[in-house]
């Protein structure tokens, strides 16, 4: 990759918390993740989006360490990724994760107490203020005077999602890794559960990495939004610029594919339409397949380019003040 | 039905009432009460969709939009029945049908899109067959004919290479294609209602959109009556006509779409409104707008199921069930204002 | 694909049958008798015994044992009786269609009676205490003690079957109703099991939608789901079915490989013994290896899964 940046460059200043250099992961012959660099900064939200199968999960392995990488670079802190098993329960201290479906992902027959209590107790983090600090979180989560000794199977799905944040506080990590935390709650719910989880992280500085097919909810929490498609960045920038100003083929056939807000601004008949998956070069472009713009040029892998603004674009047809196609 | 215009094939001939112009017929739903054992899902739902128009039936979980959907398309698992109350699709009540009766109207007057499309289809038999059988057991087709039948729809539902897909299993077919496969096999029906329950909600955003704009297509060629459940505003906004908002088994507002979205009377629908037009339109880390708590599962609070979580609650509302008013634009509320034309 | 699917599941059954000859061997080591003193008989001197221990070649180290004994089984030469002084192979060859036709008895009895009341109970939409009162009824009854009872009644108070053994239509009726009945069972509870998960799945209910009749969805949806697991079954129940076959050839007098397997026991006819754990063992293989290649073709999901 010709120009492809060593580390992406962050917002603010600060050093990234998490940096991703070229980084694949394959599973036998698929390559779920394909050369992808980002980077996560400190307090701030990197939103992940893309359509099922694009390997935004297999990311979001990656970065607690659940996997290792087949190649690249990853740096947690500045520092290389550990190895070790210690290594690695050290990390998982300080990176956490809430996942997508409050039924399966926590264990019915724990009480409260218990499960908020694990990851203290993992960590060498329970004595002396453990209990204390079981309260603080339940209380913090919007779960106040709950009783510790109840269960899962006594609450609602928002209810327990609540109960799934306080567990990925409890050892006050850097960084929360959110695989579609909302996508299996109703509509009202979803936007408390949102709410919540914006407001802890301006309360601890909580870094997010908020992986989402659902195009408003990325929005909404996101600084910087990545667009993910076969496991490859397509577009990358501050989210209300990419959604205002969307350059890769990609992200603006997403966008068009959204629908109107009333009867009245009906805006499907005008989406962009993606073809039906052709045959695409192993060495080109990823999205070269359904691509409505593609041309000779594609059989090479357009690089992730810099194209002002803090964005980046990975697409042949994009430069830096170049207009959207 | 005698074969009409654009019909499957010259010489299919079936029994029943002929329909000619538009296949779909009128809904009309008159205190329906869905049950299960002593639970009841749905309770006194009134509403009409009119011939060959489309509604969007919203609702969170509990709502008991499922159970309604289930109920008008005579579908509902043993442990669930109709309490009280009639569907009529044109003039058939479809809730007092039995035996052979049932079985003709399940195969003629309504047609059933599911949400998981891969489950519903049956693993050990090809996608073609599963469509061609409609033709062989409805239209008395043979094998051959029938297959022939089953490609041509699978062409009509945008699927690129219909021979190849009729000649997959269900797990070779991605998601959306499934969903086409099942949409193929309620069209083939030639229903005169199709119930659709949130056939689009675990789709990608791009497929969701081909699958709406497809149904909607659909809709529109045969004018068959549509009632479409989702939880999803947008798609409401871009399929429906007419809206029917659900809450705790109840219908709590009906209208013709546009007005619901320029004037919603019920402070639920206002709610799901305004966090959806919000969540849209609002700036990035802007707090969501939300309703605090939550639907209601399992019991249902006495008098009316919202107040519970409404900021307008009063007294007369814990106690005593809002029934709906109105005519053009009917609300259950005891606090909205209803004008003498809506 | 499907060629590499067939190849690997066969390469790993002809694994398992070798596997099962070098494990058979240890038997050589286990039974506590000097085949030489055996075939010498109780008299003789032990001259004679070391003679005849050299002609069997017992002198030799274990292993080359070992490899000339695999050699033997793979050209088909299974040693000889001590007692008779037969090839064991020939004694097999004579015994083994009974013991197979008792099988297919007993397995055609199970799958029906199992069938039948798998079906009955899966269909009603209550669960009732029949199926399990009678499944508790025949599980807890063990093969002896069930043969013995139906030879006494059908053979005795009621004399309508005949009990002096041997081959004939009338002789293998009250075995494989043994076999079968106590088999039963497991059938059933698969297929009422098959069903109660089958009937509410989502494709049940678009087949209901589509109109069809109650029939055709049976016959034409349920049913093709819930033969598999029922073959799968079929084809491990040729296990249990050679450890029971051993008491039921013996109480009925049925002259199939079990029987012959007891009276070697008795005569400590080590290459009989051998010989007939070699045959049993293979059989197992050979039919979960004609299961496995039954269900790939039944069941199109099972292609897809990657070995």
């Amino acid at each position: 990759m010709a120009d492809q940046p060593a580390a992406p460059a962050t917002n603010g200043g600060a050093p990234a918390l998490v940096e991703f250099a070229d980084v694949t992961k394959r599973f036998g012959h698929v390559r779920a993740v394909d050369g992808m660099s980002f980077a996560i900064s400190p307090g701030r939200t990197l939103g992940m989006v893309g359509e099922s199968g694009c390997g935004k999960s297999t990311v979001a392995r990656l970065v607690l360490g659940l996997e290792h990488a087949t190649g690249g670079t990853l740096r947690f802190d500045g520092r290389p990724y550990p190895e070790s098993d210690r290594g690695l329960r050290e990390l998982r201290g300080q990176v956490a994760m809430v996942f997508q479906d409050p039924y399966e992902s926590l264990d019915p027959r724990l009480s409260l107490r218990e499960i908020v209590a694990e990851p203290l107790k993992a960590h060498g983090m329970w004595r002396g203020s453990g209990p204390g600090r079981v309260r603080e979180l339940l209380d913090a989560v919007g779960l106040p005077g709950a009783d510790l000794g109840s269960r899962p199977g006594d609450y609602s799905g928002g209810g327990r999602q609540r109960i799934g944040i306080a567990r990925a506080l409890a050892c006050r990590p850097r960084l929360v890794v959110c695989d579609e935390p909302t996508s299996a709650l109703d509509v009202s719910i979803q936007a408390q559960i949102i709410n919540l989880l914006l407001r802890l992280q301006d309360e601890h500085g909580l870094a997010y990495l908020f992986i989402s097919h659902d195009l408003d909810v990325v929005r909404r929490v996101s600084d910087d939004v990545a667009v993910v498609y076969a496991g490859a960045i397509m577009e990358e920038g501050p989210t209300a610029a990419v959604s205002a100003d969307p350059r890769h083929p990609y992200t603006q056939a997403l966008l068009s594919a959204v629908a109107g807000l009333s009867p009245d601004q009906r805006r499907l008949d005008r989406r962009i339409r993606l073809g039906e998956e052709r045959a695409a070069a192993p060495e080109g472009c990823p999205f070269a397949g359904r691509c409505p713009a593609v041309h000779d040029a594609c059989s090479a892998r357009p690089p992730l380019r810099d194209i002002g603004g803090g964005r980046r674009v990975a697409c042949h047809l994009v430069s830096p003040g170049r207009p959207a196609p | 039905m005698t074969a009409n215009s654009g019909s499957v094939s010259a010489g299919a001939a079936s029994t029943g009432p002929a329909r000619t112009g538009s296949e779909g017929q009128p809904l009309v739903v008159d205190r329906l009460s869905v049950a299960y054992g002593e639970f009841r899902a749905v309770t006194d739902a009134s509403f009409e969709v009119g011939t060959g128009r489309v509604l969007g039936l919203v609702g969170e979980s509990g709502s008991g939009k499922s159970s309604l959907a289930l109920a008008i398309a005579r579908l509902l698992p043993p442990e669930g029945r109709v309490a009280s109350g009639t569907a009529r699709v044109g003039d058939v009540d479809v809730t007092a049908l039995a035996g052979e009766a049932l079985r003709l109207a399940r195969s003629e007057l309504v047609a059933y899109i599911p949400q998981d499309a891969s489950a519903a289809l049956n693993p050990v038999h090809r996608a073609g067959r599963q469509i061609a059988e409609v033709f062989r057991l409805r239209y008395q087709l043979d094998d051959a004919a029938a297959q022939a039948q089953a490609v041509r729809l699978l062409a009509r539902v945008g699927i690129r290479r219909p021979e190849d897909t009729a000649r997959r299993y269900p797990h070779e077919l991605s998601g959306g294609m499934r969903q086409r496969v099942m949409i193929a096999m309620a069209i083939a029906l030639r229903p005169a209602l199709l119930v659709a329950d949130e056939p689009t909600t675990a789709l990608d955003v791009t497929v969701q959109a081909e699958i709406i704009s497809l149904v909607r297509e659909l809709q529109e060629e045969h004018r068959t009556t549509l009632l479409w459940i989702t939880h999803d505003m947008g798609v409401v906004a871009e399929i429906a006509d007419d809206v029917a908002v659900m809450y705790g088994g109840r219908i709590v507002e009906h209208a013709p779409a546009r007005a619901v979205f320029s004037a919603p009377l019920h402070p639920y629908t206002k709610a799901l409104l305004s966090s959806f037009t919000t969540g849209r339109l609002a700036r990035p880390k802007a707090p969501f707008e939300t309703i605090e708590g939550a639907p209601p599962v399992g019991q249902i609070p006495p008098g009316c199921p919202f107040h519970p979580r409404c900021p307008l609650v009063t007294d007369r509302c814990r106690t005593e069930v809002p029934l709906p008013r109105g005519s053009g634009h009917r609300v259950a509320c005891h606090l909205a204002e209803v004008t003498p034309d809506g | 694909m499907l060629a590499r699917k067939i190849a690997v599941r066969v390469g790993l059954a002809a694994l398992t049958v070798l596997a099962v000859i070098a494990g058979t061997f240890v038997l050589e080591f286990v039974i506590p008798a000097n085949p030489a003193r055996v075939v010498a008989g109780p008299k003789a001197s032990s001259q004679v015994v070391a003679e005849v221990a050299r002609n069997l070649g017992l002198n030799r180290p274990e292993w080359q044992q070992l490899l000339s004994y695999i050699g033997g089984v793979l050209h088909g030469d299974l040693g000889y009786s001590y007692v008779s002084q037969t090839s064991v192979t020939s004694l097999l060859a004579g015994r083994l269609p009974a013991t197979a036709l008792l099988m297919a008895a007993g397995i055609v009895v199970e799958l029906a009676v199992g069938g039948a009341l798998g079906l009955w109970d899966g269909l009603r939409p209550k669960r009732s205490w029949v199926l399990a009162s009678v499944n508790i009824g025949l599980l807890s009854v063990p093969t002896f003690t069930f043969g013995f009872l139906l030879l006494l009644l059908f053979g005795y108070v009621w004399p309508v079957l005949p009990v002096s053994g041997g081959l004939g239509a009338a002789q293998l009726v009250l075995p494989a109703l043994t076999l079968g009945l106590l088999g039963a069972p497991y059938y059933a509870i698969v297929v009422r099991d098959q069903l109660r998960e089958v009937l509410p799945a989502p494709f049940v209910r678009t087949a209901l939608a589509k109109g069809l009749t109650r029939r055709q969805i049976l016959h034409g949806h349920v049913l093709r789901v819930v033969v598999p697991p029922v073959l799968t079954m079929a084809g491990m129940d040729v296990a249990l079915f050679l450890s029971g076959v051993v008491f039921v050839e013996d109480i009925f007098a049925w002259p199939g490989i079990g029987q012959l397997q007891v009276q070697a026991f008795s005569n400590v006819d080590r290459p009989v013994l051998m010989g007939t754990v070699i045959v049993a063992a293979t059989a197992v293989v050979v039919m979960n290896l004609v299961v496995d290649l039954l269900r790939l073709v039944v069941d199109p999901r099972v292609r897809a899964e990657s070995l």
